[in-house]
């Protein structure tokens, strides 16, 4: 699988008190329309991603939006909690190499600050089981129980780990599009106070508006019609599940979807780990990172750490979810632009974007590559 | 404009009544289960209706009987990795509006 990415558009993310979600799925798809110079009757089909929409909004039917604010028809939205946005990647590019589109767009929309924090808090518990969130646990508390148990495992302190925001806040800096555009020192995250011990609230991603919107096309009409267009490439796209509940994982300290995932995107891009030159990893907390890091295969279990701090330069160059925000539904899509836009602006070759869903009850995982 | 916002822990009496056996379930047990904490969170930022437990603890637990759960531990100040501990039933909390009290299992130290 080689499909063409010909144009990508990002909504800077963060608190957009001033626009709506109509105004975020305008401003974003209009936009990419221009960048790929075409028309919205030339796209095929478009999917959104969105989780919260009817929570947050009290306004489902995205699909029917997006018809009317851009003109699109055969619309379909797609939610797969966090990993949305990665996941319809995938299913756009499903959809070209069936054959029933030839130009796709996808676009990812999230709308979450008309919520308070308690009543987002509440919202986000159903991207865990019931059986936990019954009890008062969050996605967070349960990252928290991760952390502990990777914390205890591996002999380790909970300072240890809060050098990853801080290195994220950073990468941040020359991201215009990122929420944070600032540094974060170590001893600030450490003097935060707790969120769900050993998990402080400066280490979390925080919950944001934004929107983000990328044009695929199969390889012919790439050639025969966007020819002058820079192009980067999707590679593979990989979407596997687990247990949505922690209590029934055989280890809670491998997210074994993640693995999964990793490993049948790097057969089908016919890739090791070791050639990706660079990559967005779920960020939310700084477990998810480290785990992450491991589960694809780039460090061994305990040995996260040391290769996080070995190739900071590598990871997350647009600050993460840290320090980009987390727009839910648009992640996904925000990941990929951030490699794509690494990809062009350098000569790396492979560039790689790993999405969770929830506390890994599903991951995505996608390869690009620069040609 | 119309917000419809959810809070996810508001059931309404037949799904409480559908799923209270399993919320139920460990506390009744007469095969004397117990467990040993895996591991632990203490939570200082609730979702809503949780908001006056804080701080709360909570923790997945290993059981006798080879499942695991994850679950509010009580009647403790200091938790740790390890510990034993064993079923009880509480109240997990109280439905301001219709006036529901939901019960479940919480686990206690093993004195």
């Amino acid at each position: 699988m080689k499909i063409p990415i010909i144009a990508t558009s990002l909504v800077k993310f963060g608190d957009l008190w001033d626009k709506s979600i109509n105004d975020l799925i305008r401003g974003a798809g209009k936009r990419v329309l221009e960048d790929a110079g075409i028309k919205p009757n030339d796209i095929d089909s478009l999917f959104i991603a969105n989780e919260f929409s009817s929570n947050a909004t009290g306004q489902s039917m995205l699909n029917s939006i997006a018809f009317e604010e851009l003109g699109i028809s055969n619309v379909v939205c797609v939610r797969v909690g966090d990993a949305s946005g990665a996941a319809v990647i995938k299913e756009a590019a499903n959809s070209i190499l069936a054959g029933q589109s030839k130009i796709v767009m996808v676009l990812g929309v999230e709308k979450l600050t008309d919520l308070k924090t308690n009543e987002m808090l509440a919202s986000s518990s159903s991207l865990i089981s019931q059986e936990e969130s019954f009890i008062g646990a969050t996605v967070q508390s349960q990252f928290a129980l991760i952390t502990r148990k990777y914390l205890h495992k591996f002999k380790l302190k909970s300072r240890d780990l809060s050098f990853i925001p801080a290195m994220n806040h950073k990468n941040a800096l020359d991201n215009e599009y990122a929420q944070y555009q600032f540094e974060l020192s170590e001893e600030k995250i450490n003097s935060s106070p707790l969120s769900a011990d050993p998990i402080r609230m400066l280490e979390c991603a925080s919950y944001c508006d934004g929107c983000a919107a990328l044009i695929m096309c199969d390889e012919e009409t790439a050639r025969k019609k966007f020819a002058n267009i820079n192009k980067r490439y999707l590679l593979a796209s990989s979407l596997k599940n687990d247990f949505l509940s922690l209590s029934k994982r055989k280890s809670i300290v491998t997210i074994e979807s993640s693995m999964k995932a990793a490993q049948e995107a790097y057969k089908a891009a016919r890739i090791k780990p070791g050639v990706i030159d660079i990559m967005e990893i779920h960020d939310i907390v700084p477990i998810s990172e480290i785990l992450a890091i491991e589960d694809l295969g780039f460090a061994k279990k305990g040995e996260g750490i040391k290769f996080i701090k070995a190739n900071y330069k590598k990871i997350n160059c647009s600050g993460g979810l840290k320090g980009c925000g987390h727009a839910i539904g648009a992640t996904g899509i925000r990941q990929a632009i951030s490699v794509i836009d690494k990809l062009k602006e350098s000569n790396m070759k492979y560039g790689l974007t790993h999405t969770l869903g929830g506390t890994g009850s599903v991951s995505v995982v996608n390869v690009f590559c620069s040609g | 404009m119309f917000f419809a916002v959810v809070n996810m822990n508001k059931k309404n009496s037949p799904l409480l009544w559908r799923q209270s056996k399993e919320n139920c379930r460990l506390s009744g047990s007469t095969e004397n289960i117990k467990g040993a904490v895996e591991s632990f969170t203490i939570m200082h930022n609730a979702p809503l209706g949780f908001e006056n437990q804080v701080p709360y603890i909570l923790a997945l637990i290993a059981l006798t009987n080879g499942e695991k759960v994850t679950s509010q531990i009580v009647d403790c100040k200091k938790v740790a990795i390890g510990m034993n501990v064993e079923p009880c039933l509480r109240r997990i909390y109280a439905d301001g509006d219709d006036g529901l009290i939901h019960y479940g299992t919480k686990f206690r130290m093993i004195q």
